[in-house]
C-alpha cells in the first residue's frame, strides 16, 4: 500500500530511543506470545470433542477474529499504557490487547472455550474480553459501538482529573459508523484525554478501505474534529510507542485528545470463515515481509540485545505458556446452568437506597 | 406538604443527590444554558456549574455511550433525553453497552447511570416525536425501568435510581410535567421494583402506569359513581423489574383485571405485562384481563385522530364493564 | 376437523344398512341439515342428514353397499379444509384406515465435502457465517469445520413436522385403545343429548376459570349452569347463584345420564341404549358384588350441628385462600381416624383370607354422565380438612376431565359414597370388593329430634355403613360406627 510506505519513510525519526535491553526483549516476547496465542487459536478452533451428553462440539464457538500480524500496536499500546490510571477500549480483535495489558493466557484461552475459567466468566466469548483490574474496558462485538464508550472513559479521567488517558481501538470499517462522528466531536469538543487509534489493516471484513471510505487517507476522516491526526506504521513497534506518548503527552496534559492511524495489516482472514479472496496471495507474502515480530527481532539482533538462544528459550517458554492454557481452558468445567442468571444487575430488588 | 409540579420534583431529585455525590452529573441536549427544553434543570448549571450540567451536541449515540463509558469508570451520569424518541438513534448503546456490559464482562463492571426524559405521546408531535419505548426497554435483561406517576413517586424513585449501581431508564411524560403533588420537605427515597396501590377496591384490578394512572383513576371514580364497581387502580411505578406479586394478590381478590397502557397492542409494554401474570392468576380470573392501549396505527398529526388513537376515559370504562360482565 | 359421516343407528335392531342413493355427489357443497342420503334399515328408508356444512370431500361407499352401524359412508370438509387433502387423508374405503404419513419430497440431504467445495455456496449459512447483520461471506473454513460437527442424517423441518405429527396421532391412537372405557359409549347417545346449557356447540363448555374452580370447590355440575357471559360463558355469579339457591328449590342435578336423556323421548318412543365399555364394567362388578358378597347395612343419625358449625369458622379463616371444606371433608376427616381404632372396617378379604391396613387409603365414588368412578384418597389419616378438600376436588375435577392414572383408581381400604348434595336422606351402598366396607352419607338437614326430653330442631346426618359379613361382624360394625358418630359429634377428636 502506498499509504503505508509513505508512512514508514515519515515516522522513521520518531522511532523510541534504544533502551537498556529488558524492556525490549519483552515486547518482542509478548508480541511472540500474541502471535503464539492466536495460531493456536486457529488450531483449536477447528477441533471437536464431546461433549456432557454426549455430543459433539467445536472447542470454540461463534466469531473468532485474530489479531496475527497487528502485534506492534497492542504491545506499543501497553509500554506506554499507565496501569491504574489509564483505560483501553477495543472493537472485537480483541486477544492481543487483553494479553498485553497483562491478562493471563489461561483466561483469555479459557474464554475462548467458554468455561467459568475465562476472563468474562464464559459469558463474553472471543469478541467480549474484559479485564477491569488491567484498565481493560472490554472488546465489543458491533463495529463502532465501544468508541463512545471510549470517550466516556477519558470524559471520567477528566472529570476526576485523575491524570489518566483512554486508548479507544477500532478498525478502518468503524470509521464509517456515525458512533465515530459523534465522538470525535464531543471528544474534541470537550478536549477528553482520549487517544483514537485506528488499526488500519486495509480490509474492513473483504471489503478494502478504497470501496468503503470516500476519502482514502483515513487519517484526513479526522480533519474536522479539532485534534491531531496522522498515519503511522503500524508495524513498528518503536515507531507506534513514539507516536502515542507525544499523543499521551498532550491528553494528559488536557490539550485533549489525538487521532492515528495505525497502518498495518492481518494474516489471517477476517474470521476464521474468511476464504480470504479478495486479496491477492502476492499481497499477503509481501506484507508478511514487513511482519511486526521479525522487524523487532532484526532491530533487536542488530543492537545485539538478543541472540539466537535467547530466542528459542522464548520461544520454548511461549509454546509452554501457550500449550498450559489450552491444557486449563479443555480442563475447565463449563459454567453451571446458575450461573446464566447471574452478572446482569448489580442490585437485588425492590431496591430502595 | 407542600405542593410542587413534578418537574420540579425531579428537579429537587438532581439537586439533592447532585449534593449528595460528587460523581453524579447531568448531561443533555440544551440540559445546561437553555435550563431544558422542558425546564426539568432550570437552575442547575448556575447551582453546579458546567463542569456537572453540560450541554451535548445532537448526538444521541455519542453522548449515551459516553455516559456509559463513564459509568464504568466510576461516575454516575444522568443523561436526559429530551425525548425517549430520540434514544431510538441510541439503540445500540442502551441496549449492547448498556445491557449487556456487565453480564459478558462476568460481572466485573456496574453501569450506574441514568437515562430520563420525556416518553410517549404528547400533544400533536406526530409519528417520530410520540413513541412509547416502554416495552423495548423493558424487555431487556439488564436495564431497570421506572415510570412514575405523581411528583411524590418520581421524586423518590428518581433519588433511588441515581443511587442504583444498575443503568435506570426514567421514563416521564411531558403531559404530566405540570401536575402537582404533595412532596414533603424532609427527605425520603422509593423502592424500585415496588408497585403502589393509588385507590383499593374489590370489583375489578386497573394496572397502569405513568400518565395512565391519572386516566385510570378518572375511571375509577366514574366506575364507582355510574356502574357500582369498585375498581383497584395499581401504579407498576417500575416496569421492570415487574412487581408481579402486588398484581397478584390484587388478581386473587378481584378475580378481574384490566391493563391500560399507551403502547401499541401488538408485543406493547401492556402484552407483555398480561403475559407476566395470565397463568398465574388463571384459576383466579372470571374473565379473560382485558386491554385498554393505543390502536395499531402510526401516531396520526391531526388532534382529534391523535385524542382517538389513544385509551380514553370511555373505552377503559367500556373495557372494565366488559370484563365485570356489566 | 374434517366431519366423518358414519352409518347411523336409525332403529333399536339395526346393526347394519344399506346406503340406498346418494343426493349429493363428491365435491358438493352441504349444509348442515341436508339430506344428503337415503339409508335402508331393516325396517324403513330413511333420510340421513349431513351435520356439518361444507364441501362433501369423499363419498366412501357406493349406492346399494351395505354398511355396518359406525363405519364411514362420507367426509365433509369443513370450512377452510382443502378438500384435496381431505380426499388423500381418507383415500380408500376402509373406514378405519388412517391417514397415510407424509413423506418428504426428497430423501435428506446428505451434506459431504465434495458437494460443497465447488459451489462455497450459503447453503447452510448460520450465525457463523454471517457476521453483525452483514451479508454472508463465501464458504471457507467455517463450512468444513461444521462438517467436523454434523450428525449422519439431517433432519429437514418438513421431516420434523411430519415426523412430529406422526407421533402425536400413534400416542393418540395407542391411549384410546387402551383406555376407552370411559369413552367407549358416549357415541351411543351423543346424538341425542341436547347440548348443556354453557355449551358452545362443540361440545366444550365455556367457563371461567374462577367459576369452574368454585363449581368444583361447592361440588355443582357445570352442565346445569346457565352461563351468563359472552357466548354463555359461566361465569362466578351465575355458580354463586346456583349455589345459594334456598334448599326448597331442586338442589343441583345429578350429572346427565341415560336415565336422564330418556325424558326427551315422547310417549310410545323408547331408546335402547348399549352398554358403553364403563357401564359393562360397572354392570359387572356390582352384579358380582351384591350376589357374592353377603351384605349386611347399619345405618346412624349424628348430629352435625357443631362440626358444621366449624365448618363454617374454618371456612371463614380460609376465605383467602378460596378454599371452602364441606361436610364430606370432615367425614373423611373423620373416617381417617374412626377406621384405623377398627382396622377390622379398613380391610380386604379374598375369600381366602382377610388383609388389613395400618393406613386409609379412602376411595371416593365419582358420578360421572356415564356411570361412576372410585378414585383413591391416599393416607386420609395423616391429610388435614385442607388437604383432603383440595386433593379430593383435584381427584373429582380429573376424574370427570377423564384424565385419572391408573394407580389412582386402584388401592382403596374403604370406601364412601355421598348422595347429601342430592338431598338424598340416606341410602345403602354396595361394596367395591375386595374391600370389605363402604359408607353411604345421606344429606345434612334439619330435622326434629328428642333432647332432653324435648322436641328440638337439629342439624342431622344419617350414615349407613354396607360391610361384608365374611370379614366384618354386625358388632364390631355398630363399634366403628359409634366411633365415627363420636367424632363428628365432637369434632375435637380429630385433633386427639
Amino acid at each position: 500500500m502506498a499509504v503505508a510506505n509513505e508512512v514508514e519513510k515519515r515516522s522513521a525519526a520518531k522511532k523510541a530511543p534504544a533502551g537498556s535491553g529488558a524492556e525490549e526483549r519483552k515486547r518482542l516476547r509478548m508480541m511472540m506470545l500474541i502471535r503464539r496465542f492466536e495460531e493456536r487459536t486457529y488450531q483449536e478452533y477447528t477441533k471437536p470433542y464431546t461433549g456432557k451428553h454426549g455430543e459433539k462440539v467445536l472447542q470454540i464457538g461463534g466469531f473468532c477474529h485474530l489479531y496475527s500480524g497487528q502485534e506492534a500496536v497492542a504491545v506499543g499500546i501497553s509500554s506506554i499504557f499507565q496501569k491504574g490510571k489509564d483505560y483501553l477500549i477495543n472493537g472485537y480483535r480483541d486477544h492481543g490487547h487483553s494479553l498485553a495489558l497483562g491478562m493471563e493466557p489461561r483466561a483469555a484461552m479459557a474464554e475462548l472455550f467458554g468455561r467459568v475459567t475465562g476472563c468474562s466468566k464464559g459469558k463474553g466469548g472471543s469478541m467480549h474480553f474484559f479485564q477491569a483490574d488491567a484498565g481493560n474496558l472490554g472488546g465489543h462485538g458491533i463495529v463502532g459501538g465501544q468508541i463512545p464508550l471510549g470517550a466516556g472513559a477519558a470524559f471520567a479521567c477528566a472529570y476526576k482529573k485523575t491524570g489518566g488517558v483512554c486508548f479507544t481501538l477500532f478498525g478502518d470499517g468503524a470509521v464509517n459508523q456515525g458512533t465515530f462522528n459523534e465522538s470525535l466531536n464531543l471528544a474534541g469538543l470537550w478536549k477528553l484525554p482520549a487517544i483514537f487509534i485506528v488499526e488500519n489493516n486495509l480490509m474492513a471484513m473483504g471489503t478494502r478501505v478504497e470501496r468503503s471510505s470516500a476519502e482514502k487517507d483515513l487519517a484526513k476522516r479526522a480533519c474536522g474534529y479539532n485534534m491531531p491526526h496522522r498515519n503511522i506504521d503500524g508495524n513498528d513497534v518503536d515507531v507506534v510507542i513514539g507516536e502515542l506518548e507525544e499523543a499521551c503527552h498532550r491528553a494528559r496534559s488536557g490539550d485533549g485528545p489525538s487521532y492515528l492511524v495505525a497502518n498495518t495489516y492481518r494474516f489471517r482472514g477476517h474470521s476464521m470463515s474468511d476464504p480470504l479472496k479478495y486479496r491477492t496471495r502476492e499481497e499477503a507474502e509481501k506484507a508478511r515481509e514487513r511482519d511486526p515480530i521479525s522487524l523487532y527481532e532484526t532491530r533487536l539482533r542488530e543492537r545485539g540485545l538478543i541472540n539466537d538462544s535467547a530466542i528459542e528459550q522464548m520461544e520454548k517458554e511461549i509454546r509452554e505458556i501457550v500449550e498450559d492454557a489450552v491444557v486449563f481452558a479443555a480442563s475447565s468445567p463449563h459454567p453451571e446452568r446458575e450461573e446464566m442468571y447471574k452478572d446482569i444487575l448489580s442490585e437485588t430488588y425492590p431496591l430502595q437506597k | 406538604m407542600p405542593e410542587i409540579q413534578f418537574r420540579q420534583a425531579l428537579r429537587q431529585a438532581m439537586v439533592e443527590e447532585m449534593e449528595r455525590d460528587e460523581n453524579v452529573f447531568l448531561m443533555g441536549e440544551e440540559v445546561a444554558e437553555y435550563n431544558g427544553a422542558y425546564k426539568v434543570s432550570e437552575g442547575l448549571l448556575d447551582r453546579f456549574g458546567p463542569r456537572r450540567v453540560i450541554d451535548t451536541p445532537i448526538s444521541e449515540s455519542g453522548f449515551s455511550g459516553l455516559g456509559v463509558g463513564a459509568a464504568m469508570c466510576g461516575l454516575r451520569p444522568i443523561v436526559e433525553f429530551m425525548s425517549w424518541a430520540f434514544s431510538l438513534v441510541a439503540f445500540d448503546q442502551l441496549m449492547n453497552n448498556t445491557a449487556n456490559v456487565r453480564y459478558m464482562s462476568g460481572g466485573q463492571f456496574k453501569i450506574p447511570i441514568v437515562f430520563r426524559g420525556g416518553n410517549g405521546i404528547a400533544h400533536q408531535l406526530g409519528a417520530t416525536h410520540s413513541h412509547r419505548v416502554d416495552a423495548l426497554y423493558s424487555r431487556v435483561p439488564g436495564l431497570v425501568v421506572v415510570a412514575p406517576s405523581t411528583p411524590y413517586d418520581a421524586k423518590g424513585l428518581l433519588k433511588t435510581a441515581i443511587r442504583c449501581d444498575d443503568p435506570v431508564m426514567f421514563l416521564e411524560s411531558e403531559l404530566i410535567l405540570n401536575d402537582l403533588g404533595e412532596v414533603p420537605d424532609e427527605e425520603y427515597t422509593l423502592p424500585i421494583g415496588k408497585a403502589d396501590i393509588k385507590k383499593p377496591g374489590d370489583d375489578v384490578t386497573i394496572i397502569c402506569w405513568s400518565k395512565m394512572v391519572k386516566l385510570s383513576l378518572k375511571v375509577a371514580k366514574v366506575l364507582a359513581e355510574e356502574h357500582d364497581i369498585d375498581a383497584e387502580v395499581i401504579d407498576l411505578r417500575t416496569l421492570r423489574p415487574l412487581d408481579e406479586q402486588t398484581c397478584i394478590d390484587s388478581i386473587r381478590k378481584t378475580n378481574r383485571c384490566v391493563i391500560v397502557d399507551e403502547d401499541w397492542p401488538y408485543c406493547g409494554m401492556g402484552a407483555g405485562v398480561l403475559e407476566r401474570l395470565t397463568h398465574k392468576v388463571f384459576d383466579d380470573l372470571d374473565a379473560p384481563i382485558g386491554r385498554v392501549c393505543c390502536e395499531d396505527v402510526p401516531l396520526p398529526f391531526n388532534h382529534y385522530l391523535e385524542i382517538d388513537m389513544q385509551p380514553s376515559l370511555e373505552k377503559v370504562v367500556e373495557k372494565v364493564r366488559e370484563v365485570c360482565y356489566r | 376437523m374434517p366431519a366423518e359421516i358414519t352409518m347411523p343407528q336409525l332403529s333399536d335392531t339395526m346393526s347394519e344398512g344399506t346406503l340406498v342413493k346418494w343426493n349429493k355427489k363428491e365435491g358438493d357443497k352441504v349444509k348442515a341439515g341436508d339430506e344428503i342420503a337415503e339409508v335402508e334399515t331393516d325396517k324403513a328408508t330413511m333420510p340421513m342428514e349431513a351435520f356439518e356444512s361444507g364441501t362433501l370431500a369423499v363419498i366412501a361407499v357406493k349406492e346399494g353397499q351395505k354398511v355396518k352401524v359406525g363405519d364411514r359412508l362420507a367426509v365433509i370438509a369443513t370450512a377452510g379444509e382443502k378438500v384435496e387433502e381431505i380426499r388423500k387423508q381418507f383415500a380408500g374405503n376402509a373406514a378405519t384406515k388412517r391417514p397415510e404419513a407424509k413423506q418428504p419430497a426428497k430423501p435428506p440431504k446428505q451434506k459431504g465435502r465434495q458437494e460443497n467445495e465447488g459451489e462455497g455456496g450459503i447453503d447452510g449459512a448460520s450465525s457463523h457465517d454471517i457476521e453483525g447483520g452483514r451479508s454472508p461471506v463465501q464458504q471457507g473454513h467455517e463450512q468444513s469445520r461444521r462438517e467436523l460437527l454434523r450428525e449422519p442424517r439431517e433432519h429437514t423441518s418438513e421431516q420434523l413436522a411430519s415426523e412430529a405429527s406422526e407421533a402425536v396421532k400413534s400416542r393418540r391412537a395407542s391411549s384410546a385403545n387402551g383406555a376407552g372405557a370411559s369413552e367407549g359409549g358416549a357415541g351411543a347417545t351423543a346424538t341425542l343429548a341436547a347440548p348443556a346449557p354453557g355449551d358452545d356447540g362443540g361440545g366444550r363448555l365455556r367457563v371461567s376459570p374462577l367459576a369452574r374452580r368454585i363449581a368444583a370447590d361447592l361440588g355443582l355440575d357445570l352442565s346445569q349452569i346457565q352461563g351468563s357471559g359472552p357466548g354463555g360463558r359461566i361465569v362466578r355469579d351465575d355458580v354463586l347463584a346456583v349455589a345459594e339457591r334456598p334448599a326448597a328449590a331442586p338442589a343441583p342435578q345429578p350429572p346427565t345420564s341415560p336415565g336422564a336423556a330418556a325424558s326427551n323421548l315422547q310417549a310410545g318412543d323408547k331408546q335402547v341404549i348399549p352398554l358403553s365399555k364403563m357401564r359393562a364394567v360397572i354392570a359387572a362388578r356390582l352384579q358380582q358384588s351384591k350376589q357374592t358378597v353377603p351384605h349386611f347395612y347399619e345405618t346412624i343419625d349424628v348430629d352435625v350441628e357443631a362440626v358444621s358449625e366449624l365448618r363454617e369458622r374454618l371456612n371463614k379463616q380460609l376465605e383467602a385462600e378460596k378454599v371452602r371444606i364441606s361436610l364430606g371433608d370432615f367425614v373423611a376427616k373423620a373416617l381417617g381416624s374412626a377406621l384405623l381404632r377398627h382396622p377390622a372396617l379398613n380391610a380386604t378379604f379374598d375369600g381366602a383370607q382377610i388383609t388389613r391396613y395400618g393406613g386409609v387409603n379412602l376411595g371416593i365414588a365419582v358420578a360421572l354422565p356415564d356411570g361412576l368412578i372410585v378414585p383413591v384418597l391416599r393416607g386420609v389419616n395423616h391429610l388435614g380438612l385442607r388437604e383432603i378438600r383440595m386433593r379430593s376436588a383435584d381427584l373429582v375435577e380429573r376424574a370427570r376431565a377423564q384424565r385419572l392414572k391408573g394407580d389412582e383408581l386402584s388401592g382403596a381400604t374403604f370406601s364412601v359414597s355421598n348422595l347429601g348434595a342430592y338431598g338424598v336422606r340416606e341410602f345403602s351402598a354396595i361394596i367395591n370388593p375386595p374391600e370389605v366396607g363402604i359408607l353411604a352419607v345421606g344429606a345434612a338437614e334439619r330435622r326434629a329430634v328428642v333432647r332432653d326430653g324435648q322436641i328440638v330442631a337439629r342439624t342431622m346426618m344419617s350414615l349407613t355403613l354396607s360391610a361384608d359379613h365374611r370379614a366384618v361382624d354386625g358388632a364390631s360394625a355398630a363399634d366403628f360406627l359409634r366411633t365415627l358418630k363420636n367424632v363428628l359429634e365432637e369434632p375435637g377428636l380429630m385433633l386427639v
